[in-house]
């Protein structure tokens, strides 16, 4: 009888603090509702409450984030993803965020498709030295009265805590990284915070079963099994998340189709690559590229004598015509030799660097 | 398309064919299972090409004609095994296990099982429907294949620009020379095609881990175990993609379980061909020299405490000296040092990179929660740690886990840690090892040593 009720005991302990992982882990997760009102939920939970606060617009300025202390760590929740709809670009667009430095950031390259369709924009903020510390708000600057928002969403982004380079960014933009996307917004999948309560949880078994180790030998001597289910059962609600993004990145893969010439050419673009010392983004540059150009198109490439430039010239020599001023590497011109019938040219256009946004 | 599907295989046989070869002849007094031994094979086989490329072409000769003998050399190896078939060296034995009564744990058996796979055709295709795009694969590894394959031989000139790959001259050349044999069989560069060789790896990681945990523990705990290695999130990441952590951290665990196993069955020819795979780590990343260098200290310690130490024992050691000591000495003379920072000796006190590992460590997004269950386990079992039967995996583990903090700590390498990008793929080269430990300390059954 004792035994059960211990067991009784643990599974309310395990499920209360379950329960606060859950809303923990939903607190800082906000987004704008379906009638474009900003809502900021503290949990699944709670779902069903009145948003906290609405949208402000104040002349240029778009407040996207309500009156209260947002309290995010920016080194953790660093991507953004803004979804709108403009009918005119715009060129310049700044991010401002108040933490304890009242950072700002400015995208001057950034410019919104003017195509009066809501559209997807990914930011990685972390390539800018700026962000960090601690967000209570954020809010957008020099935003012309005519840009409509319809949703907004602050997130972690997650590989980029293992090899957290810029070559990175185009990856990351993947939406199985991002949770939140496409329904995946469940609390359980959402990531770290979790994590702290599966450890409270586990540390707390491990010492209420230390403790009656010496009062109760039988469960004593089952703590290891228990122990592992523990873990295991852990493991699993974390590992759905791994398989889901394998599912999802598979759906995108798939749609690529990289080994078939026949993929359709798309729009360029472009404005990826500035100067060699930027060659920190020639591999986002290549993995777009490599999604959206036919195989066998004509690339041409504009005359360097860089190093980035060669590795260019080694990269896409593979799988496309390169053409440009290539003394050094023209032989590579012939790396492929089945070349689909109908080549399409496809030009390249380098601009300034630090060029965050492209476009899916 | 049917030409590039059978080169694409014999550019996985081949290695294989080799790999078997050398295991027959070099170390017949052996037992595998018939899956292990395949990876096994294919492990040894890969790394003899890579080394046989750099050897041949210091003679001289072109990738051209290296590729033709090896072309001829797997020819002969197959005829080796065919001819000897009957006499095969090592013996092949199915590992004794009982699927548990408790209908329960059958069915979570076979879901995990399941999961495994799923995971497994996903890392699959992942592989195989993306290009190489990540910069430390293209720049650091397929790169110098893509350059190699182009020029057709090494280019050990130093004064050339396109030197060993002309990007961080100083690494290992295990990776790029075995992309360069993929595409050396495939006749073109294909970089899905030649990706084909980290789902093999992945899969061979899981399938060593597996044979050998089961040797010591139920089939459940193994299942159980082996499906936290299969699904640690930074491990399937890296197995779809070209990184060469993962493959370091097959030979590193391949190192331990086989001085492991050669201690447990008093059997030195696993500590030889534990000496080759210590030799492989070091051949694949610069760091492998320490961690394997670690792991061969801590199997002369549990000798020594075990009382064991015999003269005989240094054979694996020399093993390991003899293998590296081609590309030792071409890196001195060509002056190549060992890491891709010059300051790296210049010591110094970071302590600010431990808040920073914290947080990686336990972020589920790239660890689930295994370092949680490490650490717990490790807390649990803590009379069982260093146990005689347990002093190898222990000091193994936590020397390997000392070494990266002592280099964070006190290197420039704290840099690196700051901006997030070594020390989680440095610490999933050693996750494994964690990983068996752990599993072997839920596993009371041992045999006595």
């Amino acid at each position: 009888m004792r035994r059960k009720i211990i067991f009784l005991f643990l599974i309310a302990i395990g499920l209360l603090l379950f329960r606060s992982a859950l809303a923990d882990s939903e607190k800082f997760y906000c987004d704008f509702d379906s009638h474009r009102i900003f809502s900021c939920q503290k949990s699944v939970l709670t779902a069903t409450s009145q948003p906290l606060s609405i949208k402000e617009k104040d002349g240029s300025t778009f407040y996207i984030t309500p009156q209260i202390q947002l309290g995010l760590d920016g080194a953790e929740y660093r991507f953004l993803t803004l979804r709108a709809k403009a009918k005119t670009d715009f060129p310049r667009f700044k991010i401002n965020f108040s933490d304890r430095a009242a950072g700002i950031l400015t995208l001057n390259n950034f410019a919104f498709k003017n195509n009066n369709q809501f559209t997807d924009y990914y930011f990685n903020l972390s390539l800018f030295d700026q962000w960090g510390g601690t967000i209570d708000r954020l809010y957008l600057q020099f935003v012309p009265q005519d840009l409509e928002i319809d949703s907004f969403r602050l997130s972690i982004a997650t590989p980029t805590l293992v090899i957290k380079s810029l070559w990175q960014e185009f990856w990351t933009e993947r939406p199985e990284f991002v949770p939140g996307i496409n329904g995946l917004n469940t609390p359980l999948l959402s990531g770290v915070p979790f994590i702290k309560y599966i450890f409270a949880l586990t540390l707390i078994v491990v010492v209420i079963l230390a403790i009656f180790k010496y009062r109760d030998q039988g469960l004593a001597k089952r703590w290891p099994q228990i122990l592992l289910i523990i873990f295991l059962v852990s493991w699993l609600s974390v590992a759905i998340r791994t398989l889901y993004s394998s599912y999802l990145s598979y759906l995108n893969d798939r749609s690529l189709r990289f080994m078939a010439p026949s993929i359709r050419a798309e729009k360029a673009v472009g404005d990826l690559i500035g100067s060699p010392e930027q060659a920190k983004n020639l591999y986002s540059f290549l993995a777009i590229v490599k999604n959206n150009v036919p195989l066998g198109a004509t690339i041409f490439i504009p005359p360097s004598d860089s190093y980035t430039y060669v590795r260019l010239i080694y990269d896409l020599a593979d799988q496309y015509q390169v053409v440009g001023d290539i003394n050094k590497a023209s032989y590579l011109l012939l790396f492929e030799q089945s070349l689909p019938a109908s080549t399409q040219d496809f030009k390249l256009k380098f601009s300034a660097p630090n060029q965050l946004i492209y476009q899916r | 398309m049917m030409l590039d599907f059978f080169n694409l295989i014999f550019s996985v046989i081949g290695p294989i064919v080799f790999g078997l070869v050398l295991i027959n002849l070099c170390f017949p007094h052996t037992r595998f299972g018939r899956l292990e031994i395949l990876v096994l094979g294919y492990a040894l086989g890969t790394g003899l090409i890579s080394g046989a490329m750099f050897l041949l072409s210091l003679l001289g000769l072109n990738l051209s004609i290296i590729f033709d003998i090896l072309l001829i050399g797997s020819a002969i190896a197959a005829t080796i095994l065919i001819w000897r078939r009957k006499s095969f060296g090592p013996q092949l034995v199915k590992i004794k296990t009982k699927w548990p009564v408790d209908k329960k744990k059958i069915i979570l058996i076979i879901i995990l099982l399941l999961w495994m796979a799923i995971q497994i055709i996903f890392i699959a295709t992942e592989s195989w429907l993306k290009p190489i795009v990540q910069y430390d694969a293209v720049a650091t590894w397929s790169l110098k294949a893509k350059i190699f394959f182009t020029h057709h031989q090494l280019i050990l000139n130093s004064h050339s620009p396109y030197f060993l790959g002309t990007h961080l001259p100083q690494y290992p050349l295990h990776l790029p020379l075995l992309e360069t044999w993929q595409a050396l069989s495939l006749g073109r560069f294909q970089d899905s095609a030649i990706k084909i060789v980290w789902p093999l790896y992945y899969l061979g990681l899981i399938i060593i881990f597996g044979f050998n945990l089961l040797r010591h523990s139920s089939l459940l705990k193994t299942i159980i175990f082996t499906f936290f290695l299969g699904t640690l999130p930074l491990l399937v990441y890296h197995a779809g993609y070209d990184y060469a952590d993962l493959i370091l951290a097959f030979y590193l665990l391949a190192t331990l379980i086989y001085f492991w196993r050669g201690a447990i069955e008093d059997n030195h020819q696993y500590y030889y061909l534990a000496g080759v795979f210590a030799a492989l780590s070091v051949w694949t990343k610069n760091e492998g020299l320490f961690l394997a260098l670690i792991i061969i200290l801590s199997w002369l310690i549990y000798l020594w405490t075990r009382r064991r130490f015999k003269l005989k024992l240094l054979i694996p050691i020399l093993l390991f000296i003899v293998l590296l000591l081609p590309w030792l000495i071409f890196k001195a003379i060509c002056r190549l040092g060992l890491g891709n920072i010059d300051s790296v000796w210049q010591l110094g006190w970071h302590p600010q990179v431990l808040p920073i590992i914290f947080a990686h460590l336990v972020g589920t997004i790239d660890w689930n929660i295994w370092w949680l269950i490490f650490v717990v386990s490790l807390i649990t079992f803590w009379r069982k740690l260093w146990t005689r039967e347990n002093l190898l995996l222990f000091l193994s583990v936590v020397g390997t886990l000392g070494f990266y903090l002592v280099l964070y700590l006190f290197t420039p390498n704290a840099n690196y840690v700051a901006s997030g990008m070594i020390d989680q793929r440095n610490l999933l080269t050693i996750a494994p090892l964690g990983i068996f430990y752990v599993g072997l300390l839920f596993s009371y059954n041992y045999d006595k040593i």
